[in-house]
């Protein structure tokens, strides 16, 4: 029996030992999908000499999830607003001290006193964004301007929704006149009902390559955030990003610090380094998304900071959902979304 | 004295394999057991304590679809592997002579490559603008092409695929097993290929059989990345919702419940078929 313990002894020694090798300064990042550039990642390495890896995600669950469930390992992390509060209550995030962040100061106004995360506290808004449809006019004749088409059974078997859950529900809630976000049971019902006839023509939910679905014409009409088909929108002019007439949402994806970072001191300097007006504007334009620093849009290529699927008119952003935490009613959507996912 | 040492030398060969099955299997299994019996918060985090708050609510009426889901398409899965694979290993074992080396190294080649790698090319295979749709309306045997992905026959596709060589392996060693002078004697009693088939090969072949499709229907229900890739997404199984409990719901021990669950069910499956097996094997003896 002695001779397992030593075994075992020698064997978490052993384990221990490779953990502890690690001698460069190192940053393990874990970000949203097609978000955080490689090439601005690179940059940094190469500026500070550290060791940056990136791991990516799609969706704000899966990140909060690995965090919840303790030693993650990631140092710098990427939630959407609602993702900030759900992490704070939880006690996951370390409060930022800003004097490590002078950059901070770049933030553009509309960005510097959110309601989710008041005084940015916990969090450093990277790049903002929408949640609406994108569609390819080979095989949709008239312009969309409604979530209505994505239940028109004339497109069956080539609709994609979104595979994330209050994502999904921001359609099935606007398509009845309602608000996403709410916490209201008997809208939500109403939304869990929509989603569930809509499954009847639907190709399927895709939330990682659902761009391509609708490039290359698998998809006639894909539920889509923005970021990840912007790209797409570039090099192929039959395919449309719209923000729905009912509203759509609107998105701030920003930096946060887990609580058991090892590396608390890179990822304040990666925050610092992507507040950079030139930095941000890379970003910006490699990712095609919208940045929240104002010094840095001044800097973007015009076909960027002109492009109205980045940069929506402002009509359209006045009627946008921003979700905020619901709380309890959580429960109310993840009950909802298992029926209509195992609805038949 | 000489077989103490033995003994002492035998547990020393086996002690690194051991120390691995305990900290790799058997922690993570207790991990997962007792998680299954915590509670938790309303903002995902776990309750350490002992509740069957989970055991319950996996029994609501939301669930078990996902259930029943599963255990159709595990055994339809399993029916579709065994009805295909068995003419091949049928093949192989009687048919290809010297080539039957080479043909069972090619089922097993596709191993080598990754499964996910696999799985995608055959969304490459059966999209709109796939190989199979190009080649159908290329030859002018469609007009339009025909949907595939995101439909059933697309998942059943991707488990023959997956399962196939598992499938064929056990029923080849049990069809290359049987004595020939059998199939022979049989033909001396006056008995027509099929007959000879029916009487003498397939009971021969069955413990193959029943091993096979041991060896597809339980790995069948936990499967995740089919339904999702080839499937859509629109019709989980219990793998699905496992990932979907642990990771979109940060219902951890709920997700650990289900696995409990699962991990009962497949175990009583090859309880019972076990002793099937062996009551075949001594009816055979």
């Amino acid at each position: 029996m002695l001779k397992y313990g030593m075994l075992l002894a020698t064997t978490s020694l052993l384990l221990a030992g490779t953990a502890l090798t690690a001698s460069a300064e190192e940053l393990h990042i874990y970000a949203w999908a097609s978000e955080l550039p490689q090439e601005i990642v690179d940059d940094f390495a190469k500026e500070t000499g550290i060791n940056v890896t990136m791991d990516t995600y799609d969706s704000n669950e899966t990140m909060m999830a690995k965090l919840s469930a303790g030693a993650s390992g990631y140092d710098l992390v990427e939630p959407s607003q609602y993702t900030v509060q759900v992490l704070v209550k939880q006690g996951l995030l370390t409060e930022l001290d800003h004097a490590k962040l002078p950059n901070l100061s770049n933030l553009g106004a509309a960005f510097k006193d959110v309601s989710y995360d008041p005084g940015q506290k916990f969090s450093v808004p990277y790049i903002w964004g929408t949640t609406g449809l994108a569609y390819n006019e080979d095989c949709v004749k008239q312009p969309i301007t409604s979530w209505k088409a994505m239940w028109d059974p004339q497109y069956e078997g080539r609709v994609y929704m979104l595979d994330n859950m209050l994502a999904a529900y921001i359609a099935g809630l606007q398509v009845n006149g309602l608000h996403a976000g709410t916490a209201n049971p008997e809208e939500i019902e109403k939304a869990t009902q929509s989603l569930i006839e809509q499954k009847k023509i639907l190709g399927g939910y895709n939330s990682s390559n659902f761009g391509e679905l609708v490039a290359s014409g698998e998809a006639c009409i894909v539920q889509a955030w923005n970021s990840n088909v912007t790209q797409i929108l570039d090099e192929n002019p039959k395919v449309h990003y719209v923000i729905p007439e009912e509203g759509g949402s609107m998105w701030i994806d920003g930096f946060a610090i887990p609580k058991n970072a090892k590396n608390v001191d890179a990822a304040y300097k990666f925050i610092d380094y992507i507040m950079k007006p030139e930095v941000a504007a890379k970003a910006a334009n490699l990712s095609k998304s919208a940045t929240v620093v104002d010094a840095a849009k001044a800097l973007l290529p015009k076909e960027v900071a002109e492009n109205q699927a980045i940069y929506p008119p402002a009509d359209k952003l006045k009627k946008v959902d921003f979700i905020l935490d619901v709380g309890d009613a959580m429960k109310l959507y993840q009950d909802g979304w298992t029926k209509v996912k195992t609805a038949q | 004295m000489r077989n103490r040492r033995q003994n002492v030398i035998t547990l020393l060969l086996l002690a690194p394999s051991l120390v691995m099955a305990i900290l790799l299997l058997a922690i993570p299994l207790l991990v997962v057991i007792a998680y299954s019996f915590a509670g938790r918060d309303s903002y995902g985090g776990v309750v350490t304590g002992f509740t069957l708050e989970s055991y319950v609510e996996l029994f609501q009426p939301a669930y078990l679809p996902i259930f029943v889901n599963s255990l159709k398409i595990a055994a339809m899965s399993t029916a579709v592997c065994v009805l295909i694979g068995y003419p091949i290993a049928y093949f192989i074992a009687f048919r290809a002579g010297k080539h039957s080396g080479l043909l069972l190294a090619l089922l097993l080649i596709p191993f080598w490559i990754d499964f996910m790698i696999r799985m995608s090319s055959w969304m490459v295979l059966m999209g709109r603008n796939g190989t199979i749709n190009g080649a159908l309306t290329g030859a002018g045997i469609i007009d339009e092409p025909i949907r595939m992905i995101g439909t059933y026959p697309a998942v059943m596709v991707g488990m023959l695929y997956a399962f196939l060589p598992t499938t064929v392996l056990p029923i080849y060693a049990a069809l290359s097993g049987i004595n020939r002078r059998l199939l022979e004697a049989a033909d001396d009693l006056g008995a027509g290929p099929v007959e000879a088939f029916w009487r003498v090969t397939f009971p021969l072949s069955l413990p193959g059989v029943m091993a096979a499709m041991l060896f597809v229907f339980v790995p069948a229900m936990g499967v995740y990345a089919i339904p999702v890739l080839l499937g859509g997404g629109k019709s989980i199984i219990l793998g699905n919702l496992i990932v979907q409990l642990f990771l979109d719901f940060r219902n951890i021990p709920l997700g650990a419940a289900v696995s409990v669950v699962m991990l009962v069910l497949s175990s009583v499956i090859i309880v019972f078929y076990m002793r099937m097996l062996r009551r075949l094997e001594e009816a055979h003896a």
